[in-house]
């Protein structure tokens, strides 16, 4: 859940599942990420997935599912994961930003978010600025 | 300038011999299963750079030679893997073609059909494994002497073939920094347990017996491992002699090159990207420095120049000078430092030499701005020192190891942060402060230092501070800035680690540390605390009579870049380089004079095909234009090129000094 919405994201680029814990800001970072946590020795970037996903982020998040596509390892906050499973085949959403698509579940609709997508957009988002001044 | 050849190949080989040592490191690695894609990767482009660059200068059997192991190497590339078997044909070809480059005419047919063999068991359907045994051993008999033609070939490689008695290991270094970032954390733990415990007084003799002799072997062992990453300057100062000899020669001056302190130990990552900057900061010395002889004998000193390469330790950091003894800079620019700041913050700014009142210097401060941000970015400091006439030293501040830094701890707004403490010059308190032309300043030890608070120049939301702040004065360039922050938590040894490729793109961090509490502590690069300059720079408002077009040059390979910088530069155009495409869109954002940008299509990081299309992709730069010279033909490739956005394309081996000269007047004119 994120913003009070349910939301799925591929097990394949799931790496674990932590607690929000403590996120040091980082100045002058682009908006969407809120900071570093340190998680068994390494920083990693905390990701707020409710404004990348333009959703209104009603409750705060409260845990972090750690993601990592290629050489991009990062933690999605979010408010609570609430269960594992299989989901029928998510239908193509078109225009929707950052999901490759949407299913039903236990009447929900679910989005299903495009992970190397999202982690790719930040990328080349951090990328135009100048790096080395 | 017009024939750079001789020291072209001099570079070459060079450049050529680093790449080999690299590539021969890798096919090991993946030899004894280190395999990864990033290691064929690697090895990819070493040899992709060494084909087009050994053709250029004129080395036809190597570029074949190198032609035949990269189509083997696309392969591997494109099935994420190397065949265990095509190691050794590939090992072989290095050997072979470092012999070529060091001069021995060793026969490339058996080799050439060895890699096709190789090429074509790759591409056979079923085991490679067993593809690749059957062509190693379906050439080997073919061969008139199959047995010692291996042994020689491979001995170059040198430094970590077992020898009787002394044996050693390679190594991966990213092993070695795994290790030290243990070592790190392990110190860091036996600290917390210290901590934990409370006064070391108070508990059993026992107790305190451990921890202490934990402390005492922790930091043995923290040596033992930064001493398996660091270097003797001396690995990569062999070539410089005759380099400065041979640039010498080209600009008819006499100058005797000394490197004093050669066994002084660096990162060996340190070492290895040093070896850029270094050839800058000479060849503008050769260039610009050092007078001719007959100018030098007016100005009553012998006609011959010198130029002196020092490393001393210096605790953390190790200090390397170029120093000369030529004409420094001019007396009005003394003069305007003394005004301004620092040489280092005058000179050590992009496109400085541009500006009129300093014309004599054409090209002395130029690039300087490159090698003042490679400081930086290792964590390190810039300087230069000159008296007019007498000569000048350019001042690199490096650290002994990368992975391990001292920083001093202050607090923002409830934040942590870490400055080296090699920047720091003291810390203080701040009863009161002095307006100073504008500014707030601070006196420290009867000299005004202007002061800033940490919220501001990190962009932190904080309340404000309170009365008597705490304050650290840093040195930056040559220059004091004091800083003022809520708290000073004194100085730790961290093990930096890095915020990762989501946060590189934000300007200042050196990367973050998880302190002896779990917290976590950004550390922040001594110049971005460096608060603004007293007055605007003049140098805006001075006005150029017709300067210079300026032109960009994008390309990993060194040797490369100089052939097109000393063709455009005897053109009359001003050259400046970046190895990468990320490097080029950081000089692309500062320097707004750049009028055109030459690049390569295959480099680490981003490449020509990126970079074109970043370019393209921002409003302010999509009329830049983009000419694209590699040494992929295709017209597929050409495709992709001017697909991307390029202007034009040109293929090295169809390369010509005219053709880039028309190429370039064509898109912005003289």
């Amino acid at each position: 859940m994120a913003g009070g919405e349910v939301y799925a994201i591929p097990v394949e680029y799931v790496l674990e599942v932590a607690g929000l814990g403590d996120v040091t800001a980082v100045p002058r970072a682009p908006a969407e990420i809120l900071g570093v946590r340190n998680l068994r020795g390494r920083l990693l970037p905390v990701i707020e997935l409710t404004r990348l996903l333009g959703v209104p982020g009603a409750t705060p998040a409260r845990q972090l599912l750690v993601a990592e596509v290629g050489d991009v390892r990062a933690a999605l906050a979010v408010d609570l994961v609430t269960d594992v499973g299989e989901l029928p085949d998510p239908v193509e959403e078109p225009g929707a930003r950052f999901l490759a698509g949407a299913t039903l579940c236990d009447g929900d609709l679910v989005g299903v978010i495009d992970v190397p997508g999202l982690l790719g957009s930040l990328r080349t988002k951090a990328g135009r600025g100048s790096p080395g001044e | 300038m017009s024939d750079p050849g001789a020291a072209l190949r001099e570079v070459f080989h060079e450049e050529a011999t680093r790449r080999l040592d690299e590539m021969e490191d890798a096919l090991l690695a993946i030899e004894s299963g280190g395999e990864s894609a990033g290691l064929i990767d690697s090895l990819f482009r070493n040899m992709h750079t060494i084909k087009g660059t050994a053709g250029l200068v004129g080395l036809d059997d190597v570029a074949a030679v190198a032609h035949a192991a990269e189509e083997i190497l696309a392969g591997a590339r494109q099935a994420g893997a190397l065949p265990p078997g095509l190691a050794d044909p590939l090992l072989h070809a290095t050997g072979v073609v470092r012999s070529r480059v060091e001069g021995q005419d060793v026969p490339v047919e058996d080799l050439l059909n060895e890699l096709a063999a190789g090429l074509a068991a790759m591409s056979r359907p079923g085991p490679p494994d067993a593809g690749a045994q059957t062509a190693g051993s379906g050439t080997a008999p073919a061969s008139p002497e199959p047995a010692p033609r291996e042994q020689p070939a491979r001995e170059p490689a040198g430094l970590a073939i077992p020898v009787q008695g002394q044996r050693s290991v390679r190594v991966p270094p990213e092993r070695i920094d795994h290790l030290l970032d243990l070592v790190g954390e392990a110190m860091q733990d036996r600290r917390r347990i210290g901590h934990a415990l409370g006064p070391e007084q108070s508990l059993p003799e026992e107790v305190s017996d451990v921890l202490g002799s934990a402390a005492r072997n922790l930091a043995e062992l923290k040596d033992a491992a930064i001493s398996m990453r660091t270097m003797p300057l001396a690995m990569i100062t062999g070539p410089l002699p005759r380099a400065v000899r041979d640039l010498a020669r080209a600009a008819g001056k006499d100058i005797s090159f000394a490197v004093a302190g050669a066994d002084t130990e660096l990162d060996r990552v340190i070492l290895e990207s040093l070896v850029d900057p270094l050839m800058h900061v000479i060849r503008n010395t050769v260039a610009h420095g050092i007078e001719a002889p007959a100018e030098r004998e007016r100005a009553g000193k012998p006609p011959g120049g010198r130029i002196e390469l020092r490393a001393v330790p210096r605790g953390d950091q190790v200090e390397i000078v170029i120093a000369d003894d030529g004409r420094g800079v001019s007396p009005e620019l003394a003069q305007r430092a003394r005004e301004e700041g620092s040489l280092a913050d005058l000179l050590g700014h992009a496109g400085f030499s541009t500006a009129g009142a300093v014309s004599e210097l054409a090209g002395r401060g130029f690039g300087l701005d490159a090698v003042r941000a490679y400081a930086q970015s290792m964590g390190g400091g810039f300087e230069i020192r000159s008296e007019p006439g007498r000569g000048m030293e350019v001042v690199l501040l490096l650290p002994l190891a990368l992975a391990l830094m001292n920083v001093l701890l202050f607090e923002r707004g409830g934040a942590v942060f870490g400055v080296p403490l090699a920047a720091v010059a003291e810390v203080t308190t701040v009863p009161e402060t002095v307006r100073l032309q504008g500014r707030a300043s601070v006196i420290v030890r009867g000299r005004a230092v202007p002061v800033t608070d940490a919220a501001t120049l990190l962009g932190t939301q904080a309340p404000p501070l309170g009365r008597r702040p705490p304050a650290f004065v840093l040195t930056v360039m040559g220059r004091d800035y004091a800083v003022t922050c809520d708290a000073l938590r004194g100085e730790e040894e961290v093990v930096v680690k890095p915020l990762g490729p989501l946060l590189a793109g934000v300007l200042g961090y050196l990367g973050g540390a998880i302190l002896s509490d779990g917290r976590v502590a950004l550390l922040v690069e001594p110049s971005a605390l460096a608060g603004s300059r007293r007055t605007s720079p003049p140098r805006q408002a001075q006005a150029r009579s017709a300067p210079p077009r300026r032109v960009m040059i994008v390309e990993d390979s060194f040797t490369v870049r100089q052939l097109q910088r000393s063709i455009l530069e005897t053109a009359g155009f001003q050259v400046v380089t970046a190895r990468d495409g990320s490097e080029a869109l950081s000089i692309l954002a500062r320097d707004p004079e750049i009028a055109l940008v030459i690049t390569d299509l295959e480099m680490p990081e981003l490449d020509g095909l990126g970079l074109t299309r970043a370019i393209r992709a921002d409003p302010a730069r999509a009329s830049l234009p983009v000419v694209i010279v590699t040494s992929q033909g295709s017209e597929e490739d050409q495709r992709r090129g001017i697909e991307a956005g390029a202007d034009a394309y040109m293929v090295k081996r169809d390369f010509s000094q005219q053709a880039l000269l028309a190429a370039v007047e064509r898109l912005i004119g003289r």
